[in-house]
């Protein structure tokens, strides 16, 4: 069972934005808020205090990895777990991306209703 | 409506392309004959305008391959010769139309219009009855998401209910449609198939009576009221697919326009690459496209174009890797052609699927050796990367001889890095001519194919070839030749064959070898180590039973003489059991006399082997007869 959970979802692209919110909605009701680019996402995080933030690598003006830069100098929300959602990495890439900190890496495509699974496993909340 | 432009005129292609697209029209646009039959042979069409004077192939032969292979899709030629005798040649070949150059764009679009009329055209490429869906492009049938595989009878039948929901047809109507003349069934016939179907649609979650009979009036498919409504056993895993599924759905229907702008960006820059070498934007560019797209199509699980928008990214880094942004001609219509099959595989519909692992351990691996870049080769490729099979070309005998450490003595070469392929799959067709190449470089493919065979047993060779008769099949096996596949053939047909060898080579097949003697059973297992079986090796034949039904082997291979139990009677135990009386029994033994033989086969071996034995002689016999034990499992009924 999984408990209630808010998270924050950073991609430009509105169809992966609106399938992740269907995942994680079915497969453990949890809510999902969107942001489109990396300023739009440190505002929401800003604001809303979500429980973990999905963030996407490849985002035009402001990536991936600049967003959670920025995220984690912000005092209101580097205490905020980021998971990087990447479509499909060399394992260098991926090895280089948790070195930066960031709480995981998933892989676009992941695995359909198994997502907030993923995300429970990598923060611990199981 | 899907176009294919075959026609090598580029002001006239041009044109006529943005007027068709103008008009709704998706163009497919090639610019010879042998490309048009890839395509053609690859892709459904609504409708093919074909221009008479083509390079490599002309129209009107062109035309005449379609249709002796089987290919109804309305076909109309374009020419300059007006003479009545030529309109006849063409029409006698196969064409439904014929117009005449220089043509009023008005009166072609008008003739294409009513051609298409004129075929049963089906607008829904995807059919779908509750969770029930059949993708007639890739004629693949989900339910809840998940495959469910079919014959061809079988998916005929259900096609047939799907199109027409509604109707109820007879066992009479069922023959009469799907079954051809030449063909004599019977209604028990047709009962059987439906039989099956149901089973196989019961098996994936459907209710036993998805189709229902209608007493004294035939079947059709159950009224979707009753099948919708929830039952007591379908699971909280069913549903819950089953709204991710349709959230999918919706979301792609939405947001599919994005996808093909980006696959539209990667076909402008793959146009540009036949002439022009790309800047390092419009590289960075287009990697990132084929980057995000890849992302976005696996998430909605079309893993066909998933694969191929990875490959695009992957032939773009490696051009990348070497500091040049220009591509070799090869090089560019390799990804020109990606890029378009990838363009096709945007029309699949959205998945439920596992996702791909970053470095899959089974993947199967094919080297395409190509010496003349034929098209259909590239198409076949494409393909094979879209169906998940790691594929890559080699341009010359040197470059297949060097990858495969050919070109240097077997105890002396540097081993390779990677293991060598699972498959070869060697091209002996010239592209322009549509004949078999010229002697001296088939002579060096021969050669090749021998050298390969030799050093490489386990890697399976196939040929494709226009000359295939007895004499030359009969070359090409003493050579290594496992596969010989004669050509034209449908590219698909092609992947369809090769998949079917590969899984039997890919998928490690599971054997127990039982011998009292340990040495020898040592020396089997070393002497079968290439050939990537599984394998249990027993000294003690009291275990068996106790071992085989932990393992469930696809096979099993006895010594006769042994202690306390005898090889015989082993098989005599297996083959009182109804699960196992076809699975293949070889026999391993020093005794040569028929009369040993006899009894062996009496009690229902599949083969006897006499030791001594080479490794390759014995991988071999296990194959073909593991081989034979999965055609027997997968005969169609």
């Amino acid at each position: 069972m999984h408990s209630p959970k808010r998270i924050l979802i950073v991609d430009d692209e509105e169809s992966i934005q609106k399938v992740v919110k269907l995942s994680l909605k079915i497969e453990a009701s949890w809510e999902g808020i969107t942001a489109s680019s990396g300023k739009e996402g440190i505002r929401q995080a800003e604001s809303c205090q979500p429980d973990a933030i999905l963030l996407d690598v490849m985002m035009p003006n402001m990536d991936g990895i600049a967003t959670f830069a920025a995220l984690e100098k912000n005092p209101k929300t580097r205490a905020i777990p980021v998971i990087l959602l990447t479509a499909k990495t060399q394992a260098s890439e991926k090895r280089l991306f948790q070195e930066i900190g960031v709480a995981g890496v998933i892989t676009k495509p992941f695995e359909p209703l198994s997502l907030a699974s993923k995300i429970s496993q990598l923060l611990n909340w199981i | 409506m899907r176009v294919l432009l075959v026609d090598d005129d580029k002001a006239l292609t041009t044109l006529l392309t943005s007027q068709l697209m103008a008009h709704n029209y998706v163009v497919d646009c090639v610019a010879d004959g042998e490309t048009g039959w890839a395509y053609a042979s690859t892709f459904e069409y609504d409708l093919i305008v074909l221009d008479w004077m083509l390079p490599q192939l002309s129209g009107v032969r062109l035309c005449q391959r379609l249709r002796q292979q089987g290919y109804g899709v309305p076909i109309l030629l374009l020419t300059v010769k007006n003479e009545q005798i030529n309109k006849i040649e063409g029409l006698e070949a196969g064409a439904d139309d014929y117009v005449v150059k220089p043509f009023d764009m008005d009166e072609l679009l008008a003739r294409m219009r009513v051609l298409l009329r004129r075929s049963p055209l089906e607008a829904d490429t995807v059919l779908s009855w509750g969770k029930l869906q059949l993708d007639s492009i890739s004629a693949q049938v989900h339910y809840s998401g998940r495959p469910v595989s079919l014959t061809a009878k079988e998916y005929s039948l259900l096609e047939l209910f799907l199109r027409s929901p509604h109707q109820v047809y007879s066992a009479t109507a069922l023959l009469d449609k799907l079954w051809s003349s030449e063909e004599f069934p019977s209604e028990a016939t047709v009962r059987s198939h439906l039989r099956r179907l149901r089973q196989k649609l019961s098996q994936s979650g459907a209710a036993a009576d998805l189709i229902e009979t209608v007493h004294g009036l035939g079947y059709r498919l159950k009224s979707l009221v009753i099948d919708a409504s929830p039952t007591a056993d379908t699971s909280l895993c069913d549903q819950r697919s089953a709204r991710y599924l349709e959230g999918l759905t919706q979301a792609w229907k939405a947001h599919k326009g994005e996808s093909l702008a980006r696959w539209q960006t990667l076909l402008q820059i793959s146009q540009t690459l036949q002439v022009k070498k790309l800047s390092e934007q419009q590289q960075t560019q287009a990697m990132q496209i084929a980057h995000s797209l890849a992302g976005t199509l696996g998430t909605f699980g079309l893993m066909k174009g998933y694969r191929l928008a990875l490959q695009v990214e992957q032939l773009l880094l490696r051009a990348g890797d070497r500091d040049r942004t220009d591509f070799s001609t090869a090089q560019a219509a390799q990804f020109h052609t990606v890029v378009t099959t990838l363009g096709h595989a945007l029309d699949e519909s959205p998945r439920l699927v596992c996702p791909v692992e970053d470095n899959p351990p089974n993947a199967p691996k094919v080297m395409m050796v190509d010496v003349n870049s034929m098209s259909y080769v590239r198409q076949l490729m494409a393909m094979a990367v879209a169906q998940g099979i790691e594929t890559s070309v080699a341009a010359s005998v040197e470059a297949a001889s060097h990858s495969l450490c050919l070109d240097r003595p077997a105890q002396t070469s540097i081993e390779l890095l990677a293991p060598p392929p699972d498959m070869v799959l060697v091209n002996l067709v010239a592209g322009e001519t549509d004949t078999v190449l010229d002697e001296p470089i088939l002579q060096k493919l021969l050669f090749f194919i021998q050298q390969l065979s030799e050093r490489w047993p386990q890697v399976s060779v196939t040929v494709i070839t226009p000359q295939a008769d007895f004499g030359n099949r009969l070359d090409l096996v003493r050579r290594g030749g496992a596969l010989i596949i004669e050509y034209p053939v449908a590219p698909s047909e092609v992947l369809e064959a090769i998949s079917r060898t590969l899984i039997l080579n890919v998928c490690p097949r599971k054997i127990m070898i039982v011998d009292d003697d340990a040495h020898y059973l040592k020396q089997v297992v070393q002497l079968l180590h290439p050939w990537n079986f599984e394998i249990t090796p027993l000294t003690n034949p009291q275990r068996f039973w106790t071992l085989f039904n932990q393992v469930q082997p696809d096979l099993v291979v006895f010594d006769i003489e042994m202690p306390h139990i005898n090889g015989f009677e082993l098989a005599q135990v297996l083959r009182s059991h109804a699960k196992w009386q076809h699975l293949p029994i070889v026999f391993l033994s020093v005794h040569s006399d028929p009369a040993k033989q006899d009894q062996a086969f009496a009690l229902g071996a599949d083969d006897y082997i006499t030791k001594p034995v080479q490794g390759q002689a014995l991988a071999t016999r296990l194959l073909n007869r593991l081989s034979q034990a999965a055609n027997h499992l997968h005969r169609p009924a």
